[in-house]
C-alpha cells in the first residue's frame, strides 16, 4: 500500500482513537458529558479504512458503538462533541446523544437498540437498488446484536432482493460483560450468513494493509455482482463497554483476552510502520491538527447553549406534507346510517 | 365526479391515484401481489407499476417494518400492509424503538414517511388471534399518527393524505367497513390526517367515535332522533394520534352530553383519554357514557361473539338510561 494512503487512514485512525482517549479523560472528573456513551477504542481500524471508500451518497447505518464510523463517513467533531454535552449546536441538538448519534447531511445514522440499523439498512439499499443509483449502504453490527431474531429475517431478505449492503459484524466477543461462549453455541456466523447465499468474508488479521485489502474485495464483489457481503471482523474493545471506566477492573471479566491482543493493537501496529516508512514529523504534524480538532470541539461545546425546551417538543411530529398537496378536501357526509357491513368469509 | 364505490375500492384508488402521482411510492407486504390482494385492495397494481414498486414479501414484519423506515429515510414513501394487525405486533420494536422516535431525536433534520395499512378482523370466528384491535397503544405513543377511517370517502383521502404526508402514519382498516359504501370523486383528493370533524350537527348529545363506530353512532342517532326530540352531534375523531381536543371541546361546549364509542377494549383507551380531556375542560350535564368491547379477549364461537360485540339497541338503551 502506498505511503499516502496508509497516511490518509492513520489520519482518520488517530483522530477516533484521540478523540476517544481524550474524552475517557474529561469525562468524569468534569461531569458535563451526562449521558452513556459507547467508546469505541480499540476497534478503531475498520472504520478507519472503511473511509477511503466512502462517498456521501452511500449510507453508513451504526450500531451504538458509533463514532468510529461517524468519523469515518466525515461528519463533524464539533457536532459530535457538543452532542455529547447534550447543546444545541450538537448534531442532533441534544436530543440523542452518543447513542443514536447522526448526521443526516452526510447519511449517517447509529442506534442503540440492538440490530434495529442492521434492518433499517434493507430500505437504503432497496432504494439505491431500484431507483439505479450506485451507491453502498454499509451496516454494523456487534457479536451481541447478531442474537435478535430480525438479523435473520434481514439476511433473508437481503439475498433475496440482492441488495447492495454490506454488512459488518465486529466480533468482540462480548455482549456488555458476557463472553460469546456462554450466549450460543453456535457462534460460526460464516455458517449462518452462507445459509442464506450470502458472501462471507472474515478478517482475523489486525495489520491495516491485511484489513483495507479484504474490505477493498468485499466493495468490489457488490458492485460487480449487486449482492450483499457480510464480514466478520475480529475486534477487541480496549476500553469499558459504556462510559469512562475500566469495567475490567471491577469485573474481571476478560483477562486473557486483553492480554492476546494486547500486541495486536492495529492503531500502534500502523503508527509505527508509518514512522518506518515515513518520517516522525509528518506523522507529528497529523496527530497535532487531530488534537487541536478534538479540544477544541470540546471548548466549544462546553461553551454552547441547550435547546428551547419547547422547541424540542415540535421535533416529534412535523405536520408537513409532500408537495403533491396543494389543499385538503373538505369532508363529506354523504355515509348514510343505512350502510352495510362485510360478511367475512371462513377464511 | 363522484359515483359510488365501497371502501375497499376506495383504499385500492388511493394506491394506484399515489403510485401515479409519484414514482418515490412503493406498495408491499404479504399478500401484496398473489391471488389474495389483501381483499382486493392490491389487485393489479404489480401488473400497473412493476414489481420493484409493489412487491410480495416474506413473514418478516419486524425487518419489512425496518425496511420501510430505510426507504422513508432515503426519499421513498413507502406503504407497507398487514392483511391483520394481530401480526403487525412482530413489528412493535421497528415502530416504538425507531420509527417514533425518528424525527424528535434527529431533532427534525430527518422523517420517516411511512404508512403502514393494518386491517383489524371482525366476525366468522376471527377470535382472540384475529380480532384485536390495539389503536389505543399507539395512540400513547408519540411521533407517529394513527388515523381511523370510517368511511370509503375518508379512507380515500385519508389515505393519499397519510402517503403524502412526511411523517409516519399507521393506517388501521376495519374489515366490517370494507363493503360500505359512499359517494367517491375518481379524481385524488387529499384528507389532512390531523383534524377530526364534525360528520352531523345536532345539539344535544355529542357521539365520538372513529372508524367502525361511526356507523353505530349514525344509527344510534337515527334511532335516537326518532324517539326523542333530542339532536345528536357526531364528531368523527379520524385521527386518535394526534387526538384533535379543539374539535371535540367544541362540540361539547355546545352540547355539554358526551357518549364515546370505540371498538376496542375500555382500559387505558382512546375514549377513556376523550372522557378525561373533556371533563377537565367542560362542565357536563350528565355523566358520560364509555361503550366498549368488555375487557376480554375476543371468542371465536359465533354465539359468543355475538354477545361479544355491542349492539346498536343496547347503546340506545345505555344512552335513555345516562341522559335523562
Amino acid at each position: 500500500m502506498n505511503k499516502n494512503l496508509l497516511k490518509k487512514i492513520y489520519q482518520i485512525m488517530h483522530l477516533i482513537r484521540f478523540s476517544q482517549e481524550h474524552l475517557i479523560n474529561i469525562y468524569h472528573p468534569e461531569d458535563k458529558m451526562k449521558c452513556p456513551i459507547h467508546f469505541c477504542k480499540g476497534q478503531e481500524a475498520l472504520a478507519s479504512c472503511l473511509s477511503q471508500f466512502l462517498v456521501k451518497d452511500d449510507y453508513i447505518l451504526s450500531h451504538h458503538r458509533s463514532h468510529g464510523y461517524y468519523i469515518s463517513k466525515k461528519c463533524p467533531i464539533d457536532q459530535m462533541v457538543a452532542e455529547f454535552y447534550g447543546k444545541r449546536s450538537g448534531s442532533n441538538e441534544g436530543l440523542a446523544g452518543s447513542q443514536e448519534l447522526s448526521y443526516s447531511k452526510n447519511n449517517f445514522y447509529s442506534g442503540t437498540i440492538l440490530s434495529g440499523m442492521f434492518s433499517i439498512a434493507l430500505g437504503t439499499a432497496y432504494v439505491q437498488k431500484i431507483y439505479n443509483k450506485r451507491n453502498i449502504t454499509y451496516t454494523v453490527i456487534g457479536d451481541g446484536g447478531m442474537e435478535e431474531g430480525i438479523v435473520y429475517e434481514t439476511l433473508n431478505l437481503a439475498s433475496l432482493k440482492s441488495l447492495p449492503i454490506l454488512f459488518i459484524c465486529e466480533n468482540n466477543r462480548y455482549s456488555v460483560h458476557t463472553n460469546i461462549n456462554e450466549r450460543t453455541k453456535s457462534s460460526n456466523f460464516k455458517k449462518k450468513v452462507e445459509s442464506f447465499d450470502i458472501k462471507y468474508i472474515k478478517i482475523s488479521e489486525y495489520e491495516i494493509e491485511s484489513i483495507f485489502k479484504k474490505l477493498k474485495e468485499a466493495i468490489q464483489y457488490i458492485k460487480s455482482n449487486a449482492k450483499p457481503v457480510f464480514i466478520e471482523y475480529d475486534t477487541m474493545r480496549t476500553c469499558g463497554h459504556v462510559g469512562p471506566e475500566d469495567d475490567d477492573k471491577e469485573h474481571d471479566y476478560r483477562k486473557l483476552d486483553l492480554l492476546k491482543w494486547k500486541n495486536k493493537d492495529s492503531f500502534i501496529d500502523l503508527r509505527k510502520k508509518l514512522i518506518r516508512i515515513s518520517n516522525i514529523k509528518s506523522i507529528n504534524l497529523i496527530e497535532k491538527r487531530n488534537i487541536n480538532i478534538v479540544k477544541s470541539a470540546v471548548t466549544k461545546a462546553q461553551k454552547a447553549k441547550t435547546l428551547n425546551f419547547n422547541t424540542s417538543l415540535k421535533y416529534n411530529l412535523i405536520k408537513k406534507f409532500s408537495n403533491k398537496v396543494k389543499s385538503f378536501a373538505k369532508p363529506s357526509i354523504d355515509f348514510k346510517s343505512n350502510q352495510k357491513t362485510t360478511k367475512l368469509n371462513p377464511y | 365526479m363522484k359515483r359510488k364505490i365501497n371502501f375497499s375500492t376506495a383504499i385500492k384508488e388511493a394506491m394506484f391515484e399515489s403510485m401515479k402521482l409519484d414514482q418515490k411510492v412503493i406498495v408491499y407486504g404479504l399478500g401484496v401481489g398473489t391471488s389474495g390482494n389483501i381483499y382486493g385492495t392490491t389487485k393489479g397494481l404489480k401488473e400497473k407499476f412493476g414489481s420493484k414498486r409493489v412487491f410480495d414479501a416474506p413473514a418478516a414484519e419486524s425487518a419489512l417494518t425496518a425496511m420501510g423506515t430505510g426507504m422513508a429515510l432515503s426519499g421513498a414513501r413507502p406503504l407497507l400492509i398487514h392483511q391483520r394487525f394481530d401480526f403487525m405486533i412482530y413489528s412493535l420494536d421497528q415502530i416504538v424503538n425507531w420509527i417514533s422516535l425518528w424525527s424528535y431525536k434527529s431533532a427534525g433534520k430527518s422523517q420517516i414517511p411511512i404508512t403502514i395499512r393494518t386491517v383489524v378482523g371482525k366476525g366468522w370466528g376471527q377470535g382472540p388471534q384475529h380480532a384485536k384491535s390495539l389503536h389505543s397503544w399507539f395512540s400513547n405513543l408519540p411521533g407517529v399518527s394513527v388515523v381511523y377511517p370510517s368511511s370509503p370517502y375518508e379512507a380515500k383521502g385519508l389515505l393519499l393524505g397519510s402517503i403524502f404526508s412526511n411523517f409516519p402514519t399507521i393506517f388501521f382498516e376495519s374489515r366490517s367497513l370494507h363493503a360500505s359504501v359512499e359517494n367517491v370523486p375518481i379524481k385524488p383528493y387529499f384528507l389532512d390526517p390531523t383534524k377530526s370533524f364534525i360528520r352531523k350537527k345536532g345539539k344535544d348529545l355529542t357521539i365520538v367515535g372513529f372508524g367502525p363506530s361511526i356507523v353505530d353512532a349514525l344509527r344510534v342517532s337515527d334511532e335516537i332522533e326518532k324517539r326523542k326530540k333530542i339532536t345528536c352531534e357526531i364528531v368523527d375523531l379520524r385521527t386518535i394520534n394526534p387526538i384533535d381536543e379543539k374539535t371535540i371541546i367544541n362540540s361539547l361546549k355546545k352540547t355539554k352530553n358526551l357518549c364515546v364509542i370505540e371498538h376496542g377494549w375500555p382500559n387505558s383507551s382512546v375514549s377513556s383519554d376523550i372522557i378525561s380531556i373533556v371533563t377537565k375542560k367542560v362542565k357536563l350535564k350528565n355523566k358520560p357514557l364509555q361503550v366498549c368491547w368488555p375487557q376480554s379477549h375476543v371468542p371465536t364461537s359465533s354465539d359468543l361473539e355475538d354477545k361479544f360485540y355491542f349492539k346498536i339497541s343496547e347503546i340506545i338503551q345505555k344512552i335513555e338510561k345516562n341522559f335523562k
